[in-house]
């Protein structure tokens, strides 16, 4: 699912967006948002970021291909923050290829209606 | 600021801006949000006193600059913990052996020196990853496949100093077997290569491994004698297939004569591929499956059969067998794998089939017969590894899902070598299950079948959990130490572990009143005596440290 598909199925999806809502009043700059799209709330969260401008991307639990098409390059060329709502083992696999870069998990909370969801934010020290 | 242990303020603090000049202050790193970048993640201390921690970390990009740092440590006897890209998880991440060490972190040593196809090697940095490689080959198209780990984001040089193992042909699945030539910073800070390295203008660094004279290699592997720069290793050329069958067995006597077969045939080199031993039985999968298992659930399995598997002794009972034999279920099931020609690979199996059929009951299956390069759109269908793609979807193994409803977090590996017979399998069962039972661990709680990534020895890998109650995870540590000597006194000891328990462990292999370990001290004592690289790896400490509590 590309970027205008996904904006085209978010906005037939209920509407659920505090979490994004968080990240969005989050000072701190995402430069991409990724959503774990086989969680309704995490699409819903995806498709509330991508309402407000921002990239999404999608993953479905395992990270292999985000990383190798997407993270890997933006991180090479500068640290780059980006937010989420995965599940916890999906984060913590971001946050040990971050590490590679000097980038840490910035904030991460429980996501109320899915207990196997975090929403979280990764990024510098200065970020 | 944070102090390793016996250094003056003001010499840390010199040493510190010295490391700064040489590789950038942006490059050393020294308050608290940095250096917990390099806690490990599956600290069996996790959030205790005792848990690992560094007072700096140091990033140099050359080998000129590591040289340049150590003699810096030399000179304030500051101690180093060198690290490539420190994603062994389960065997103590990027955390120093000793607290109080500065990390060196090589990861911004990542050049891919040469890739050459016509002989099949590769010249690396520590910093170059599993997928760094893997995207270096590809994008030139170049036809040697990488063999990885799972998962493969680690570093390929840090895996092999590690001694890790992965999933392709036998010659290539043992990391530091199948390397050649390293080039190595003394604790001194002066250089060294080995091999055909010694010789100035050799172009056969990558092509014969052990020169001429002592063959020094091993002493840089699990060990602080040195840190390893550059290191070469032998690719696999691309096959032009593969194919994945598997021998069915019917009883649970066959367990030996299988193992004794699969020695012949993977010793005269008939199969070659990662071998991975299951029971359909026991409901105990192949390593292969174990990510579809846990993204889908097991295999169906009726009441009948779980009930009877709650009365089974050392995996076996009369009931469960003859269950087995009336439900064409098999009690052992060998994934075997064969790369080559076509013609050659159905050769083998054609010759493996024969060499299986003298065990009666004996059945044979062929899962997969494709062509190499497989398409991309059906290797999820696949173990990613055993085809030389580094994943990351093994860590879906530890995810919340209705087969694994409390995930834990995090792991130490409990790995001990032992014997490539049926018989040992059983003994360890036996030895093992009873010991993890009455010391309240959590492994050994149904029969277990050890791993193949060794050609001549079986090897258990297990996971520990490690949990956020830290009275839960005190009583893993010490029940891990107690099945380490447990299995020491079977003449069974661990390949690999994390820093915690490597004095447990090294205190194992005692012949002749720790012959090995006095060995290991004197080298320690004449290569780094001011006992500044990686104190306490492996249990090697420097001589005025020896004897205390790390």
């Amino acid at each position: 699912m590309d970027r205008r598909e996904f904006c085209l199925a978010g906005a037939v999806m209920a509407t659920s967006f505090a979490a994004a809502r968080g990240l969005a009043a989050s000072p701190i700059l995402l430069d991409v948002v990724i959503f774990d799209s086989r969680f309704s709330v995490a699409c819903n969260f995806g498709a509330a970021a991508c309402r407000k401008g921002q990239k999404t991307l999608a993953i479905q639990g395992d990270v292999t291909a985000l990383w190798r098409d997407d993270l890997r390059l933006r991180w090479a060329t500068g640290a780059a923050a980006i937010g989420g709502m995965t599940t916890e083992r999906s984060l913590f696999c971001l946050e040990q290829l971050a590490k590679d870069h000097w980038l840490r998990v910035k904030s991460r909370r429980n996501v109320l209606l899915n207990e196997q969801l975090v929403s979280w934010v990764i990024g510098g020290v200065d970020a | 600021m944070r102090l390793p242990p016996g250094v003056s303020r003001s010499d840390f603090s010199a040493a510190i801006a010295e490391f700064e000049k040489v590789v950038g202050s942006q490059w050393v790193f020294t308050s608290d949000e940095d250096l917990d970048l390099y806690r490990d993640a599956y600290s069996p201390f996790l959030n205790e006193p005792e848990e690992r921690m560094a007072s700096a970390a140091v990033a140099p990009s050359a080998t000129e600059e590591v040289q340049r740092i150590v003699r810096i440590a030399n000179r304030y006897r500051v101690p180093l913990y060198a690290i490539s890209t420190g994603k062994n998880l389960g065997y103590g991440g990027s955390a120093p052996a000793y607290s109080g060490c500065v990390v060196l972190d090589l990861k911004r040593m990542n050049r891919i020196i040469e890739v050459n196809e016509a002989n099949a090697f590769a010249l690396l940095e520590p910093g170059v990853s599993y997928f760094d490689l893997y995207r270096y080959i590809q994008d030139r198209k170049l036809k040697v496949w990488i063999d990885c780990p799972d998962p493969g984001w680690g570093s390929v040089v840090g895996n092999a100093i590690d001694r890790g193992g992965g999933y392709t042909a036998a010659n290539y699945r043992n990391h530091f077997d199948s390397h050649c030539g390293m080039e190595v910073v003394l604790p001194s800070g002066e250089l060294l290569r080995t091999g055909m390295g010694a010789i100035p203008k050799a172009e056969t660094w990558q092509q014969y491994k052990s020169g001429c004279g002592p063959w020094i290699d091993g002493i840089f592997s699990q060990s602080n004698y040195g840190i390893v720069t550059k290191m070469g290793f032998w690719l696999m050329p691309q096959p032009e297939a593969y194919m994945r069958c598997t021998v069915s067995l019917p009883r649970y006597r066959d367990l030996a004569p299988m193992v004794e077969t699969l020695n012949y045939l993977e010793n005269s080199r008939i199969t070659a591929g990662f071998p991975d031993i299951a029971s359909p039985l026991i409901g105990y999968p192949p390593i292969g499956q174990i990510q579809l298992w846990n993204e889908d659930g097991p295999p169906h399995m009726t009441d009948e059969h779980r009930k009877l598997l709650t009365a089974v002794d050392l995996g076996y009972s009369r009931e469960l067998e003859e269950y087995g034999l009336k439900s064409q279920i098999p009690y052992w099931q060998l994934w075997l794998s064969f790369h080559g020609p076509m013609e050659v690979i159905e050769a083998q199996w054609q010759a493996t089939q024969r060499h299986f059929a003298r065990i009666e009951g004996a059945k044979f299956n062929t899962v997969d017969r494709v062509s190499v390069p497989l398409d991309p759109a059906n290797i999820e269908h696949f173990h990613e590894p055993e085809f030389g793609i580094p994943s990351l979807r093994a860590f879906s193994i530890g995810a919340r899902t209705p087969w694994n409803p409390t995930p834990s977090k995090g792991h130490m590996w409990f790995s001990p070598i032992i014997p490539r017979t049926g018989a040992a399998i059983i003994e360890a069962n036996r030895v093992f299950s009873r010991a993890a039972r009455d010391l309240g661990m959590p492994l050994f709680r149904s029969f277990t079948l050890p791993a193949c990534f060794w050609e001549r020895s079986f090897i258990f890998i297990l996971a520990t959990p490690v949990t956020e109650d830290p009275e839960t995870n005190k009583r893993y540590r010490e029940g891990f130490k107690k099945l380490i000597e447990i299995g020491g006194q079977q003449g069974w000891g661990e390949y690999r572990t994390a820093p915690v328990f490597q004095k447990s462990v090294m205190d194992v292999y005692s012949f002749n009143n720790h012959a090995l370990q006095r060995f290991h001290e004197t080298l320690k004592d004449a290569i780094d005596p001011n006992g500044v690289l990686s104190p306490g790896r492996y249990d090697i400490w420097p001589r005025h440290l020896r004897g205390k509590p790390s």
